[in-house]
């Protein structure tokens, strides 16, 4: 009897083990089969967020590109860095994907409060950019200033007071940046939100504020506010910023567009990344995506890893330059 | 009126409603639940009305939202454990009439004072959203301050005896609340290179800590025998409001309906201090002030009343202006974008039908919160006839599981056990807890808005007179400063007349 067992016992453990080996032959499975599970990309920011629309409606055609289902997640706390240092735990060619941008690559090392970053920009595998947003500067209608010019002449013996959206966070630096190019003081009040700085323009507590453009339309629209320039080497001509000068058409270059880059984990096979890119380049052409992209005035954009690279190490110039 | 009749035909079907209801339901079990919030359905369901049109989504979102700020009083009013931050105010009234076997008045009471707010809110912003807007423009940065400043002041109020170790508690919940990254330098704060600690202590898990996982520990002191509750009493309880009771609520419930609006549309301040506030103005104004913390009628109609008059007014600046009041409402704003429509002073031109449908639409989400509350109070009056051992580990599950919730970080439930600990620490030498979560929920606002006012104004202090409105929050600070000291002087005048 006894020996029955110890056969049936060393007969289970033998299967088992046959099984997990088995198990672990079908997660190493050659690059071209991935992904052979539901694949979940993180956005690190705020649900209902521009980030998180791209990523849920995005996530809807997971299953007819990748052959598997995409779930779209959110994992919040410090303004992303927490998600980024997590993500450390996943494996090169892991089913997790993750969003992040200059914010957490090129300022966050860079500021107060670097020493709790765990993480750098090479842990990651820049996949692709999901989109690139280009910031506005508008200024109150009362001031009447339309274009760079008008900004050089009023502030030639006065101190402009800018209205950003944190004080370490991207409108803050290209604000600095752009001062400081033209020769021009400033006072950077810091504001909890983009909307909040708006509306602190719009009610003549502050003069000017840097934002995205879909945030300062609604008062663009309404005659509160008027565009001074984007920051861009291409005028923005669209039914609410008409013919809005670039600052590249200045001369000005330390500015940025606001990206969100799709990530994978260090060491993840080119083949594989090459195979999200791919998709996802697919994903973005979509009517229903290119739709949101305008509603959400964002572009799509096919950046490759290189010019994401770039666009890391030239935020980081402008930040140490103006810290 | 064109604008008035399309948009009712927008609202006018099925769907609306059906959605509406759901929102509602799901609101109200949220809300009512230790540990689960408003933010967190709201976050749950959101992506679910990424299909819908603008309307339908909204009536989903306005349902969750506001039948959220009511649920979070149930569990107040029942267990002593408030389901959101706003209702905290309610706990100290509401669960002294449970302990005396007047739960369902007390729910009730809430029910109908949440309703009321409501609604009065939601008239305020169908008709009378543009004159308000322009009230919220006279509001800049020294009038936020102000504002929180005096909110800062109703510590007194909620210090139960010893105005002191209210002080004390309430500087504990100020010094939290510097914790993170400090928004206006951009340096950090008590940190200690945590990663967990950047972005500072978010109010749910201070919120858990503080009430929830506290009174668990307090609990678990006793001796159970069987606190059972019969059912049987719960229904023969006599729900029913003595026409002196009736007449005792209505002028705090007028006063707090307002209170709530006016709070409401300043951004980032929140139901929390419209409930304390209104509070401490319906105590202030009671015949029967000693009746305040011992399960007056008139505190759970003033907080209840406060904080659903706070939903509709934060639609607002949202709608006007493009500016979330609050998180819910922010989570909102991305649901109005990906259906096209942009806050903004514009909205209205452009999609007056659908806005017409949203305002018209928010006072029968009020409607039916009540009518589903009446159905649901009856069943979760029964919480209370649930053992103790059963309904103890729940509990503490839920709170687990909201605290985890809210960054799905293990590191979250941690520190709501320190809270816990802390509050139990606390409730043991006699100071309340009350003045802490004030601390956390002003704190922040009040520093950073003192603070931008500095800097706007080069450092001049006049910044803080420099408009009528500043003029006479700072009247009412010094007018409630000058009585809660009176009121000390007195009292500690009388203790000594007492000793001799």
């Amino acid at each position: 009897m006894k020996k029955l067992f110890s056969i049936l016992m060393m007969s289970i453990i033998m299967s088992s083990a046959l099984f997990a080996n088995g198990t672990k032959e079908s997660t190493q499975s050659p690059v071209d089969a991935w992904p052979e599970e539901p694949v979940t990309v993180i956005c690190p920011w705020a649900v209902g967020g521009v980030a998180d629309l791209v990523n849920r409606k995005a996530a809807v055609y997971g299953q007819e590109l990748l052959g598997q289902p995409v779930l779209a997640t959110n994992e919040l706390g410090a303004g992303g860095n927490v998600a980024l240092t997590n993500f450390l735990k996943n494996e090169a060619n892991s089913y997790n994907l993750i969003f992040g941008g200059e914010g957490a690559f090129s300022i966050a090392p860079n500021v107060d409060g670097s020493e709790a970053i765990m993480f750098k920009y090479d842990d990651y595998v820049p996949v692709m950019n999901m989109y690139s947003a280009t910031f506005v500067m508008t200024a109150n209608a009362g001031l009447n200033i339309n274009n760079l010019d008008d900004l050089k002449a009023y502030g030639a013996n006065h101190t402009c007071v800018v209205a950003v959206n944190g004080i370490a966070g991207s409108e803050a630096f290209i604000a600095k940046a752009l001062f400081k190019e033209l020769g021009i003081d400033l006072t950077l009040v810091s504001y909890n939100g983009a909307n909040l700085a708006l509306a602190a323009v719009a009610k003549g507590e502050t003069e000017f504020a840097l934002s995205h453009q879909s945030q300062a339309k609604g008062a663009v629209e309404a005659g509160t506010l008027t565009p001074v320039t984007v920051f861009s080497d291409k005028p923005v001509n669209n039914d609410v910023f008409k013919d809005v000068k670039p600052a590249g058409e200045y001369g000005i270059d330390s500015y940025f567009p606001n990206t969100c880059f799709l990530l994978a984990r260090k060491g993840t096979s080119p083949e594989v990344v090459a195979k999200i890119r791919s998709a996802y380049l697919e994903i973005m052409q979509k009517e229903d995506m290119q739709k949101l992209f305008s509603q959400l005035m964002v572009e799509s954009s096919d950046w490759t890893a290189e010019d994401m690279n770039n666009h890391i190490e030239h935020v980081i110039q402008i930040v140490q330059n103006n810290k | 009126m064109d604008l008035f009749l399309q948009g009712s035909a927008l609202l006018f079907n099925v769907p609306n409603f059906l959605y509406m209801n759901l929102g509602l339901f799901l609101g109200v079990i949220f809300g009512a639940i230790p540990g689960l919030t408003v933010i967190l359905c709201i976050v749950l369901f959101l992506p679910f009305t990424y299909t819908l049109g603008a309307v339908e989504s909204f009536m989903f979102l306005l349902g969750i939202y506001c039948a959220g700020s009511y649920g979070g009083s149930i569990s107040a009013i029942l267990i002593k454990t408030p389901g959101t931050p706003h209702a905290a105010a309610t706990m100290l009234d509401g669960y002294p009439l449970t302990k005396q076997g007047k739960s369902m008045k007390a729910l009730k009471m809430a029910l109908i004072a949440s309703t009321f707010g409501g609604i009065f809110s939601a008239i305020v912003l169908l008709f009378f959203a543009p004159q308000v807007a322009k009230f919220a423009q006279m509001m800049g940065t020294p009038e936020y301050f102000l504002v929180c400043a005096f909110g800062l002041t109703i510590i007194a109020g909620v210090s139960g005896n010893n105005l002191i170790k209210g002080i004390i508690a309430g500087a504990f919940g100020l010094f939290i609340s510097t914790i993170g990254i400090d928004a206006m330098s951009g340096g950090t704060r008590f940190i200690f290179n945590n990663i967990n600690l950047y972005s500072g202590i978010a109010l749910v898990i201070s919120l858990i800590g503080l009430f929830a996982l506290s009174e668990v520990l307090a609990k678990s002191e006793k001796v159970v025998v069987d606190t059972k509750v019969n059912t049987e009493d719960l229904n023969k309880e006599n729900a029913k409001f003595t026409q002196e009771e009736k007449k005792s609520v209505r002028r705090p419930m007028i006063l707090s309906a307002i209170i709530g609006v006016i709070i409401g549309i300043i951004p980032g301040t929140g139901a929390s201090m419209a409930s304390f506030f209104s509070y401490d103005r319906a105590r202030s104004m009671s015949k029967h002030p000693e009746m305040f913390g011992k399960g007056s009628l008139e505190g759970i109609s003033a907080c209840e009343t406060a904080n659903n008059a706070v939903t509709g007014a934060t639609l607002i600046p949202l709608l006007t202006m493009g500016i979330p009041g609050d998180g819910s409402v922010a989570i909102m704003l991305g649901a109005l974008m990906i259906n096209g429509l942009t806050p903004g002073p514009n909205l209205f031109v452009e999609h007056g039908p659908i806005m017409y449908a949203i305002m018209i639409g928010l006072i029968f989400v009020n409607i039916f919160m009540f009518l589903q509350g009446k159905i649901l109070t009856k069943w979760f009056a029964k919480v209370i006839s649930v053992p103790v051992y059963l309904l103890t580990p729940i509990i503490v599950m839920f709170c687990f599981a909201g605290a985890f919730s809210v960054n799905s970080s293990l590191f979250d439930i941690k520190v709501t056990l320190v809270f816990a600990v802390i509050a139990y620490i606390m409730s043991k030498f006699g100071f309340s807890t009350i003045p802490v979560l004030l601390g956390l929920v002003l704190g922040t606002l009040t520093e950073e808005n003192f603070r931008r006012s500095l800097v706007l104004s080069d450092g001049k202090w006049d910044i803080f007179v420099s408009s009528p409105i500043c003029i006479a929050f700072l009247s009412l600070i010094i007018i409630t400063l000058v009585l809660i000291i009176n009121s000390q002087v007195k009292n500690s005048r009388k203790k000594g007349e007492n000793n001799e």
